[in-house]
């Protein structure tokens, strides 16, 4: 049908509502859905026919809602939000926030002259577990008000907590690689141990929940190195280039464990 | 433009009962909340009834499958929910407004409930109409551009079940969807689902009676985590004794067929 045309006979016909069986009407229509030459012919016909049917069209059209697609008339900020929020889940804003906000105050301390011996920064210090706080986040009941829906929805499991995770990643690790290039540190001390930090996160997150493993390793984080580091005025072994082999390892354990476990996300 | 038609939605259905369950079992924490239930369920409305603490919300969360059953089977739209892989497609097919109903206050009704519907994995071009079309039949169409947090609890209840309902569901689970309506929005809510049950699995736990008298073709009532009975409203209606407690025919019903399953039990415990 589509390399023929409909016959202005038809056409008429089909317009008036008279004597064109079903089957002519159905090849008819699908024709005209692609044909803008023969829609136009119906609409010329149509225009004949003012009097008999402009009324109809008339009442059509006042109960037609022309103000295109609903929704559509939103600032482009909000429009960027949303799109965001196809990343970062919204419950994740609050502590995103106040991961920078930690780290721009010790940002702020190691420029503030140096209260601390060479060579040691805040930064560094907390450099490794600033991802932590966002990924807890990023999946769980007592975070997430919304949470009963998504694990519900057939996107949850470990597709969307690694859209998460790299939401927080992307919000996060450029800021301090700036930080650093202004002071003038090195960002190599704490990369690695960063992204092994947030593999283990999700690995053992994936058995014993992301909030209460981001707790334990923030924790432990603090217990074993940050706290040792300022008190002996010397950075730990952890962030030394001697430790590179060990947190490979955590890399790819980590790694080895979200392959097995990641699925409980999706459904138990 | 033309629309395709694609081969699954010309596809004959495969199965008997949308929901079909067989001497399930849901703990929740260590708790066997739902024990040995066996029921199935069609077309229709389906009123589930019983006590606080009877096991409804449990068996609620089981069917949205969030929840894992512990032992029996779980049948939804004719796939067993123990196999993995057919899960994500089901799901696609699933409405679910849980109990306790949380929400993102900073977002407007509209954008909450797109959310909801790209979490769905609904087609992109689909979104916008299906949710002014899901927000339309809860009556919030004048506040859909209001956020969130702006909004009554009778209110948010209904931007529930619009996120429920937006992506046309086969499936429908509502958990007290009826909790802090008025009684004009009671009569709305209602209406609504003897339209969405004309075409779809519609199951709604409640503790309220006459919301099952009125509005379900269906009665499931529910104790301690075992299904007591299963009939029509009227059915629920005529087992009832004159003497039993309740001021309607219906709660009298309920209590007649409570009260006998406490009796049959009580001697084992």
């Amino acid at each position: 049908m589509s390399a023929e045309h409909g016959s202005s006979t038809m056409l008429r016909r089909y317009v008036l509502g008279d004597a064109l069986s079903t089957d002519q009407v159905w090849a008819l229509e699908v024709h005209l859905e692609s044909c803008a030459r023969c829609r136009a012919a119906v609409a010329d016909i149509v225009a004949g026919q003012r009097p008999r049917f402009g009324q109809v069209i008339d009442e059509v059209w006042s109960t037609l809602d022309t103000t295109g697609v609903p929704g559509a008339r939103r600032s482009r900020w909000r429009r960027c939000t949303l799109a965001l929020a196809t990343w970062a889940s919204p419950a994740m804003t609050p502590w995103l926030g106040m991961t920078l906000v930690v780290l721009a105050l010790a940002w702020l301390a190691d420029l503030a002259g140096q209260p601390l011996a060479p060579g040691l920064s805040l930064l560094t210090l907390f450099a490794p577990i600033a991802p932590l706080l966002g990924i807890a986040a990023a999946w769980g009941r007592s975070l997430d008000p919304v949470h009963e829906l998504v694990a519900a929805t057939p996107l949850a499991g470990l597709n969307l907590v690694l859209r998460r995770t790299v939401a927080v990643l992307v919000a996060v690790v450029p800021l301090l690689l700036l930080a650093n290039w202004a002071t003038g540190t090195t960002s190599a001390l704490w990369l690695l141990p960063c992204l092994g930090f947030t593999v283990a996160t999700l690995g053992i997150g994936s058995l014993i929940g992301l909030l209460r493993t981001a707790m334990i390793l923030i924790g432990l984080w603090t217990a074993l190195v940050v706290l040792p580091s300022l008190a002996t005025d010397q950075l730990s072994i952890a962030l030394q280039a001697a430790s590179v082999p060990g947190w490979l390892a955590v890399v790819a354990a980590g790694t080895v464990l979200l392959t097995l476990k990641g699925k409980r996300w999706f459904a138990w | 433009m033309v629309r395709m038609v694609g081969a699954d939605e010309v596809a004959p259905t495969r199965f008997a009962w949308q929901i079909r369950t067989e001497r399930l079992q849901v703990r929740a924490g260590r708790r066997l909340a739902v024990n040995g239930l066996t029921l199935s369920m069609g077309t229709g409305v389906h009123g589930v009834l019983g006590p606080n603490g009877a096991g409804k919300t449990t068996l609620i969360r089981a069917l949205a499958t969030v929840l894992r059953p512990d032992d029996g089977v779980l049948e939804l739209l004719g796939q067993s929910t123990s196999v993995r892989a057919g899960l994500r497609d089901l799901r696609r097919k699933l409405g679910y407004l849980p109990q306790s109903f949380g929400y993102y206050p900073r977002f407007t009704v509209r954008e909450f409930v797109e959310y909801m519907a790209w979490l769905k994995e609904m087609p992109k071009t689909d979104i916008a109409g299906a949710v002014q079309q899901a927000i339309e039949r809860v009556g919030l169409a004048n506040r859909a551009d209001e956020k969130m947090k702006t909004l009554s609890g009778g209110m948010l209840r209904r931007v529930g079940v619009a996120q429920a309902i937006v992506n046309d569901p086969a499936v429908l689970l509502l958990d007290e969807p009826t909790v802090g309506l008025d009684p004009a929005q009671r009569l709305q809510f209602r209406d609504l689902l003897r339209q969405v049950g004309t075409d779809t699995c519609v199951v709604v736990s409640t503790h309220l009676v006459e919301d099952v008298a009125a509005a379900c073709s269906d009665v499931l009532l529910v104790d301690e985590g075992r299904l007591v009975f299963q009939g029509t409203p009227e059915q629920l209606t005529e087992a009832g004794d004159d003497a039993a407690p309740g001021d309607s025919p219906t709660e009298r019903g309920y209590s007649t067929l409570l009260a006998a399953h406490h009796a049959q039990n009580g001697g084992s415990r």
